[in-house]
């Protein structure tokens, strides 16, 4: 520690830093100045200070001074270090040569801490010193505690005043015992505009239930550690809409904090969001009416064949689509097809092949000079194969294309990578009919071949998409082609329409309330035999 | 070049491995592109169309494409769909010689 002698006397002064530095805790311990006089005492003290910072210990620590000196003697310097903020607390130990009471009281008065007599004894003295210096250590760690509190109360502060959240404590009664700037900020009111939650909630929250949710959730009292958020929309200041996120938690001594954070940007964000999906998704079902108002009439029937179709749309409209049409007096012609990729571009894409298959185009109907001719199914794949390539929609699609005359019960069919069709004879049999091409869009890659096959009266062929047999209910569990297979088998010996409705009520029940990931489609068609 | 696929290859799917094998492409000078499909464990009809896409991006620029090592059930949708030949599968899938990953 830094001592500073003030004292006329080099003798004394000599006399006291002997004292001083023998009576020290260890060697080199204290730091001792000296000055001649008042003048230069104030100059060290200040010197001692510069530099020194707000540090626990700085400048000089003790002061012990002559209280008559020439110049600016003992009380007239002791005035000016303790009028000085900077050197107040330094304790001053006023050395007098006899009990010079007037002068004494004088020394107290102007904030001298002890006196000690030039005579004293070297034990008194020291003692005295030493108390002084422990006074003085004791005033610079308080002092320092306090820096610190306060730093630690100004950051503090400083984050709730810079924090973009408002922070509210309530009291068990209900009244706010804390609000930060933050909610001014956000709500526009002053800090203190609202003395309880109540009050808060009723005007800056007047559509929602938070004042009864906080009653809710505490019910009788605050549980320690308790929290939850919700997000609430809000008013401000200006009546303008907002969205906040309140996360309550709940203090040991029973307060209740709120958190609240302006979310309305991410809440306004997520709405728009919202709507904009709803309106796709009302896109999306405008779609699949279309897409299914362009199938055949459900059931139909005359004298030489009728059909039946069962279709399930996927969730976000698909690419399936298909047909049955008269094509000339002795044939029916009937397709189904199955564009690649599910959504409005392959629906797109189905219609427009749905187009092209027209009984009444030269797609299906070759024209010549004597009349018409039906266009048989490998040069109607071939057309689509060129009309359709993969790199106009970068889609490709799979269709099974048949003509059945009528007349005759031929059957002449190809297919271009779509699932087999089936044929099934009113006793239960049931062929696969596999001869298949590859898909359309390849451009001629390979060439499409076409079978014939002879239907007899009352047999059956069906059409159906890999969305059928790929349909998966809620435990994974795939529909299958075996299932397909069994139901149509054990339903071949009636009606074409109870056949596929017998699919239908199989679909129904093992899918439940599942929409299928692909379009389901099945469409039977059966040979009643040529026209009597 | 081999191109190695993985996963799922379904419509989600697409847009990333479009983006991802057209970077490839761009980057690489060899004479053939192979796609490898034995990580592939499910592929719906637009991981079918990405490959003809694939197939087609490749040969634009003067190099043979073929896939391998497909997975049994990638092999039968293949064959369903008649594409082996289109994609030049059945020479090359068991003769020893692929250089894969």
């Amino acid at each position: 520690m830094r001592i500073l002698i003030v004292d006329d006397s080099e003798a004394y002064r000599f006399f006291l830093r002997d004292m001083l530095e023998r009576f020290a805790p260890q060697p080199g311990a204290r730091a001792i100045y000296e000055a001649e006089d008042g003048e230069s005492a104030l100059a060290v003290l200040a010197r001692e200070l510069e530099g020194a910072g707000p540090c626990i210990r700085c400048g000089v620590d003790l002061v012990i001074m002559d209280l008559i000196m020439p110049g600016m003697g003992g009380i007239e310097t002791l005035a000016r270090i303790k009028a000085d903020p900077a050197l107040r607390d330094i304790p001053v130990i006023m050395i007098t040569v006899s009990d010079d009471e007037e002068n004494l009281e004088r020394a107290f008065a102007a904030g001298a801490l002890d006196y000690v007599k030039k005579q004293a004894r070297m034990a008194e003295m020291a003692a005295r010193v030493e108390a002084a210096l422990r006074l003085k250590r004791e005033t610079d760690e308080r002092k320092a505690r306090e820096r610190e509190l306060r730093a630690e109360k100004e950051f503090t502060a400083a984050i709730l005043e810079h924090s973009g959240d408002g922070i509210a404590v309530a009291a068990p009664s209900g009244e706010f015992v804390f609000c930060s700037p933050g909610m001014e900020r956000i709500f526009g009111y002053p800090a203190g505009a609202f003395a309880t939650l109540d009050d808060f909630a009723r005007v800056v929250f007047p559509e929602t239930t938070l004042a009864q949710d906080v009653r809710d959730n505490f019910p009788g009292g605050v549980l320690a550690g308790h929290v939850w958020h919700t997000i609430y929309p809000c008013l401000d200041k200006n009546r303008l809409p907002r969205f906040c996120q309140i996360h309550f938690s709940s203090m040991p001594g029973g307060n209740l904090v709120l958190n609240i954070q302006d979310v309305t940007f991410l809440e306004k964000q997520k709405r728009e969001l919202l709507k904009k999906q709803s309106r796709h998704q009302q896109d999306l079902d405008a779609a699949a009416e279309i897409q299914q108002s362009l199938l055949p009439r459900r059931v139909s029937a005359n004298r030489t064949f009728r059909f039946a179709w069962e279709f399930r749309p996927c969730e976000t409209i698909g690419g399936d689509i298909f047909n049955v049409f008269p094509l000339g007096a002795d044939h029916v012609g009937l397709y189904m097809l199955d564009v690649s990729g599910h959504g409005v571009a392959s629906s797109l894409v189905a219609l427009s092949v749905y187009n092209f298959m027209h009984y009444q185009r030269s797609t299906l109907i070759d024209r010549f000079a004597g009349g018409i001719a039906v266009a048989p199914p490998k040069d109607v794949l071939t057309r689509l194969d060129w009309e359709f390539p993969f790199i106009k929609f970068s889609r490709f699609f799979t269709i099974a294309y048949m003509v059945l005359n009528v007349r005759t019960g031929l059957l002449t069919y190809a297919n271009a990578g779509h699932p087999s069709p089936v044929l099934l004879t009113p006793d239960g049999r049931l062929h696969t009919l596999d001869e298949r091409g590859t898909i359309i869009g390849l451009e001629g890659f390979a060439p499409f071949e076409e079978t014939t096959r002879t239907l007899a009266p009352g047999e059956k062929v069906l059409l159906y998409s890999d969305g059928l047999v790929d349909f998966q209910n809620e435990e994974g569990e795939f529909f299958g082609e075996r299932r397909f297979f069994d139901i149509v088998q054990s339903a071949a010996d009636q009606p074409v329409t109870g056949t596929v409705a017998a699919v239908g009520r199989q679909l129904d029940r093992f899918g439940g309330e599942v929409r299928p990931r692909d379009d389901i489609s099945l469409l039977g068609l059966e040979y009643l035999g040529p026209d009597a | 070049m081999i191109v190695v696929l993985g996963g799922e290859i379904v419509m989600d799917m697409i847009q990333e491995y479009k983006v991802r094998t057209e970077r490839l492409l761009s980057a690489d000078g060899c004479r053939e592109v192979v796609a490898d499909l034995s990580g592939v464990t499910f592929m719906d009809s637009s991981g079918i169309g990405f490959l003809i896409g694939l197939r087609r991006r490749a040969e634009s620029s003067g190099r043979r494409f073929r896939l391998q090592n497909p997975s049994p059930q990638i092999k039968k949708l293949l064959d369903m769909l008649r594409l082996s030949d289109f994609f030049a599968m059945g020479q090359n899938r068991e003769d020893g010689s692929d250089r894969s990953a």
